[in-house]
């Protein structure tokens, strides 16, 4: 326990350097690049342009979901599945591709998962942006219910924080993690809800076990959540034991890799 | 002594796992302790006193834990027991401090600066005295990625960013040694300048007519432990000597010599040598030790209420009626049975705890 407070000690006390230094990693990952940072807009408005047109358009037919047009229900969803995504698989390769630059430097390395964190979140908040914009002309109207938002991006950023810590020290010491992370990332985003409405599919319905297997994912609970702030379709109470589930797995994690973090920080170096 | 004491350093060990195989690094992983893998004691309870205005000299042999003893101290690496107290602020200085290669030089210096802990102010008022300091290839190309830059002039421009901050206490890992001639008089004379106004330095160098120069205290350190202490005059004769019949070994004998001497420690010894002093000083600090017991009760219980919910979802029984009567989620046979397999897991621990420590006292 007082590990996980010590990492989380250093986070706050750091804010503001992890914040000025995740800028410059926005600059050196498309400082190559013609275009530059409008990229990090344009391959997910790409990514979501395909969705609506294969899922929305060809699958689902136009069809609403939860009452709203398709892009309308798509998007909350997707964008956080989006920024989590590029989050964990940014994360667990943060610390290998960064240890070399602060070993011989007085640094609280476990700020490094979090810069990919604040980096990332510049671009989420973009993609927010211009999210709510083509929610609005799709019909979704502000509500109370976005007050809810407040909750689930806490959840998103707790729960990404702790993944981020434990898969970057795994990262470090068994490098086949990432590739595996990846594999495990192309699954998930297949059940995590981000495109399908499962729900609204009969045959899942006839089976309501595999809805509740799916509700036990992280990942599932912060996409659901978000929808449901956005589009205003329940309440984030409402479902305890969901949420039971999902901040246990976040405590589990937090704990887990603050333990392994500092029991590994200061041998970061040997093992790269 | 009226000199404000600077760095004191009481029994400071060092120990490294010595991971040879990749299971090991698997094994390392593993949150409930882990006594199977080969261990290395870098540092065996090294004890000084620095005290404002001291310059000293750290020798020794390659791998006898001068490096290892600065990370320590400049606190980059945790020491494994001991006690370490720093009264000012340390920077370390060493070759082959990291830039990254997509950003312009002028943009490096920035990142490090704030990486250091320095203010945007600062950073603005000192700039153009690190640029100017790494030399004339740098002043052209400062606006270029550093990836284009010569190796040279990388680890000159690392160098100037860390010989630009402003500690109490400076620590210099053999960075002297990075580009030519002209470059290492000028980092002499910075040197000097903190000397001069009264810093305290600590210097690791295999030159050792560097170290003359520079310090007014040398410490002689082999194996993980402090050989000599005092002037450079009284120590420096002696450790010439040590090194011209170190040398006439053969390589095989060097390697047995350091391999073995790594192993030849534990805590317990140290301490009964030196009963005297309390038995903190002895003790394995928080991130060497598996979970503490509080840290295991809670995620026990988190597990437990991960388990139960999930069985509850699963089952589709509301929470209230699943807390209000646990039986209707699992039926008590098969409660019995997960009771009975986490006896036996439990036992089977406890056992293997009993056996391994039954062989330590072997």
């Amino acid at each position: 326990m007082r590990e996980t407070w010590l990492v989380l000690l250093e986070q706050f006390k750091n804010l503001k350097v992890i914040r000025r230094l995740a800028k410059y990693e926005e600059k050196s990952t498309f400082q190559a690049h013609i275009l530059g940072n409008v990229w990090q807009i344009l391959d997910p408005a790409i990514n979501i342009a395909i969705y609506w047109f294969v899922f929305g358009m060809v699958l689902y037919g136009n069809k609403p979901m939860d009452g709203y047009s398709y892009i309308a229900w798509l998007l909350p969803g997707f964008i956080a599945w989006q920024f989590m995504r590029s989050e964990i698989l940014g994360a667990s390769r943060s610390m290998v591709s960064r240890v070399q630059m602060v070993s011989k430097m007085q640094f609280p390395v476990s700020t490094i998962p979090s810069m990919t964190l604040a980096s990332q979140l510049i671009n989420y908040w973009w993609m927010l942006g211009i999210s709510m914009v083509i929610m609005l002309m799709y019909g979704v109207r502000p509500s109370f219910y976005w007050l809810e938002f407040i909750y689930f991006f806490f959840c998103m950023i707790v729960f990404l924080y702790a993944v981020g810590l434990v898969t970057s020290t795994i990262t470090v010491v068994v490098r086949d993690f990432h590739t595996l992370l990846n594999s495990a990332m192309q699954l998930m985003f297949w059940v995590s809800g981000a495109i399908f409405n499962f729900s609204a599919n009969a045959i899942i319905e006839k089976h309501p076990m595999v809805i509740h297997i799916i509700q036990i994912n992280p990942f599932y609970y912060i996409i659901a959540g978000m929808r449901e702030a956005f589009l205003g379709t329940g309440l984030f109470y409402h479902d305890i034991k969901s949420m039971i589930i999902f901040w246990s797995i976040t405590l589990m994690l937090l704990i887990f890799g603050s333990h392994i973090h500092l029991k590994f920080r200061s041998r970061f170096v040997d093992y790269i | 002594m009226d000199k404000k004491l600077k760095i004191r350093a009481r029994y400071l060990t060092k120990e490294y796992d010595m991971m040879k195989t990749k299971s090991d690094k698997l094994k390392s992983l593993m949150p409930f302790g882990n006594t199977a893998i080969e261990k290395f004691w870098a540092l065996k309870g090294v004890s000084f006193d620095i005290y404002e205005g001291d310059s000293v000299g750290i020798v020794g042999l390659n791998g006898g834990g001068k490096s290892t003893l600065l990370n320590i101290v400049s606190q980059i690496i945790p020491p494994t027991s001991g006690e370490l107290e720093v009264n000012g602020t340390t920077n370390i200085i060493s070759v082959g401090a990291g830039l990254n290669g997509k950003l312009s030089g002028r943009e490096n210096i920035i990142m490090k600066c704030e990486m250091l802990g320095m203010s945007t102010a600062e950073i603005d008022d000192k700039m153009e005295d690190i640029i100017n300091f790494s030399g004339d290839q740098v002043i052209k190309k400062i606006d270029q990625p550093v990836k284009t830059y010569s190796s040279g002039m990388k680890s000159r421009l690392g160098f100037s960013v860390l010989v630009h901050q402003d500690p109490d206490i400076l620590i210099i890992d053999e960075a002297l040694s990075v580009g030519d001639a002209p470059f290492f008089e000028k980092g002499v004379a910075r040197m000097k300048e903190f000397k001069a106004q009264g810093k305290t330095i600590m210097f690791v160098s295999h030159s050792l007519s560097q170290v003359k120069t520079l310090c007014d205290k040398v410490v002689w350190i082999d194996h993980g432990r402090v050989v000599m202490e005092g002037t450079a005059a009284e120590v420096l004769p002696q450790f010439e000597e040590f090194q011209r019949t170190y040398n006439k070994k053969s390589k095989a004998e060097r390697a047995k010599i350091t391999r073995d001497s790594g192993q030849d420690f534990s805590l317990e010894e140290l301490h009964e040598a030196h009963p005297e002093e309390p038995i903190s000083y002895f003790k394995k600090k928080l991130y060497d030790k598996p979970l503490s017991w509080p840290t295991q009760t809670v995620l026990g219980f988190l597990t437990l209420l991960l388990i139960f919910t999930i069985t509850a979802t699963l089952r589709e029984v509301p929470l209230r009626t699943a807390v209000l009567h646990p039986l209707t989620i699992i039926s008590l046979k098969w409660l019995i049975v997960i009771v009975a397999v986490i006896a036996v897991i439990a036992g089977i621990g406890i056992l293997s705890r009993r056996r391994k420590e039954r062989h330590v006292l072997d």
